[in-house]
């Protein structure tokens, strides 16, 4: 997305991927292409907060996680310390009772 | 303990350092015929390391209270949750549960406030006509990883309370079109 030199004048393309291929479309270099330029710049920056705030809330979302899987890990183990002093220990994803 | 100093004390190395032992032992004991000076030396790293106890404790907290607090900014919101989620221990049987038992509960709990943080979250983003395919994808991960978090952590608690002894009855949860019995302990 852009202006373009063409022969000392520039000219506005507004640049598109469709179907993996990349489509220019011309918009000229009046006022029109100048508001094009504008409002395309706008969208730029909207989409750019947009994907920073989905950055920021998958950052979020992984901390979570990661303190929820901390319990969950350390629950583990100590069951696994728990079982294996009972007796207990891990025969193919079952516990069985040492013999 | 405050949510703050638990966070500080409990750093991923400090964590690392503290549980690490523990895990050793663990794997050179799991086996049918295990060393009994192994044994000994993880009956000791248990006994004599109640701390890790109080470790799974604090931890269970600051997660709760974390999951909580993001729920919502709205007091009431988070004091009806936080009640829910004590009503879900006692029903679960926490007050009268062996250690063991307890921090299971726990785990229970808290695996169920983060499914329902994230179904929360995913409806919301659901309703906003701004969802991209990526957003979508993004949240159906999540929840499918809350789901499975919280359906182990029922099963485990149902297990091992088998193996305890105790006579459980049955109630079904529901989870999509899975179906996963969980034990649920019987009045003594």
């Amino acid at each position: 997305m852009g202006w373009e030199d063409r022969r000392g004048k520039k000219y506005y393309y507004r640049k598109r991927r469709i179907g993996g291929r990349v489509v220019s479309q011309y918009l000229g270099a009046g006022p029109a292409a100048e508001a094009a330029s504008a409002l395309d710049e706008l969208t730029r920056q909207a989409q750019e907060e947009k994907r920073d705030l989905f950055r920021q809330e998958r950052e979020r979302q992984r901390a979570i996680d990661q303190e929820v899987d901390r319990v969950c890990l350390l629950t583990r183990h100590l069951i696994y310390a728990a079982l294996l002093l009972n007796g207990y220990h891990m025969h193919r994803g079952e516990w069985r009772r040492r013999r | 303990m405050t949510d703050e100093k638990s966070i500080e004390i409990y750093t991923a190395a400090e964590y690392k350092r503290k549980v690490a032992p523990l895990c050793d032992l663990i794997e050179k004991t799991d086996k049918e015929d295990p060393d009994p000076k192994d044994l000994a030396l993880l009956r000791r790293a248990v006994r004599e390391h109640p701390v890790l106890w109080d470790v799974a404790g604090d931890l269970a907290k600051t997660a709760r209270d974390k999951i909580i607090k993001e729920l919502s900014k709205s007091p009431f919101i988070r004091e009806a949750v936080g009640a829910y989620k004590d009503h879900m221990r006692n029903e679960l049987g926490h007050e009268s549960a062996p250690m063991l038992e307890k921090l299971l509960i726990d785990q229970v709990v808290i695996c169920w406030l983060r499914l329902y943080h994230v179904e929360l979250l995913y409806s919301y983003v659901r309703s906003t006509a701004l969802v991209t395919l990526e957003h979508g994808a993004y949240w159906e991960r999540r929840l499918s990883a809350a789901q499975r978090r919280f359906l182990r952590a029922c099963t485990t608690l149902s297990r091992i309370r088998k193996m305890t002894g105790r006579t459980p009855e049955l109630m079904q949860v529901n989870i999509g079109a899975q179906q996963v019995n969980v034990a649920q302990v019987s009045e003594e």
